[in-house]
């Protein structure tokens, strides 16, 4: 980050940890109810149907893990590995032929979703320049 | 949070628990900017210190979910925020809660560790996010020095904090 970015970054948190305690309360509670959407991302490893999977159980955990740091991703907070960790496992996963990534968040108790299928469109979603907002945004659009 | 803190008070007033604190992510809201949590840490002084923790938690649970929080694992819900409550596990953390200071939210009274024995207890965690949020402490500049190293001396936290200095502030302050 720049200089004057971060400069700018340290102003806007002096003049947030100015507020009162009530008003930050309310931006916590924004903040609460906005990492509860997020909850509601789901991420799904699909395979190849031809793709002789045995090992249902790494799989499994793969999904588990991919779901965990997706979470932690969307919540954004301190710098963290999230995003990264998430990258690799999804990365190695989709490098198999034939198997796709699928991505899905409830909107307005709506469904929405993106199947992808190659490095490219993953990092496309969350690659190293992608926000989280970015990524919400190219799973609600049509 | 206005509600979630009303029953807490009235809990205390009904001799359920006694001086409480806020700690965690939302007491350091009170000196910080605010930052993601999805629930709240409360430290509580037990009223029956002869009792086993269990029981006294047990007692606060059956409180609450009597006035409708809804317990989740080791949370209860009570006004839209889960909330865990920790006896103090040490005496950095009774310190804490005996010296707490008072703050409102909606008129609402309520009970914050000071920022000094947040950042102590933060030390005293020692995790990767621990250590951020004393790095936000300092740079808020919200931190007593003297205060500070007062508790860490009593508390048996000087190479905890020289390692933290060597590893995050060395040259960064004088």
């Amino acid at each position: 980050m720049d200089k004057k970015a971060e400069t700018a970054k340290r102003k806007i948190r002096k003049e947030l940890a100015g507020l009162s305690f009530t008003e930050k309360t309310r931006i916590l509670e924004s903040l609460r109810d906005r990492s509860l959407a997020f909850e509601l991302v789901r991420v799904f490893l699909v395979p190849n149907p031809k793709d002789g999977i045995q090992d249902r159980d790494h799989v499994n955990t793969l999904q588990r893990e991919s779901q965990k740091y997706l979470n932690s991703h969307l919540k954004g907070g301190p710098p963290n590995a999230s995003r990264s960790a998430l990258s690799g496992i999804l990365s190695g996963w989709i490098s198999g032929a034939g198997r796709k990534v699928r991505f899905e968040i409830q909107l307005d108790g709506e469904s929405k979703g993106k199947e992808i299928s190659s490095k490219e469109e993953l990092d496309k979603l969350i690659g190293r320049d992608q926000t989280p907002a970015a990524f919400l945004r190219a799973l609600a659009k049509p | 949070m206005k509600e979630t803190l009303q029953a807490i008070n009235h809990m205390q007033a009904d001799g359920v628990i006694g001086k409480y604190a806020i700690g965690g992510a939302v007491g350091a809201t009170l000196y910080l900017e605010p930052a993601a949590t999805l629930d709240i840490d409360i430290f509580v002084v037990l009223p029956t210190a002869e009792r086993s923790s269990l029981v006294s938690l047990t007692k606060i649970y059956d409180y609450l979910k009597a006035k409708g929080g809804k317990v989740t694992r080791e949370y209860i819900e009570i006004g839209g925020w889960p909330i865990q409550f920790l006896p103090p596990a040490n005496e950095l953390e009774r310190e804490a809660v005996a010296s707490a200071v008072r703050a409102t939210v909606e008129d609402v009274p309520t009970w914050v560790m000071s920022a000094e024995h947040l950042v102590a207890i933060a030390l005293q965690t020692g995790r990767s996010k621990d250590h951020i949020r004393i790095l936000q402490f300092l740079e808020q500049g919200v931190v007593s020095r003297k205060k500070l190293e007062d508790i860490l001396q009593r508390h048996r936290l000087n190479s905890k904090w020289r390692q933290f200095q060597e590893r995050y502030l060395e040259g960064t302050h004088g």
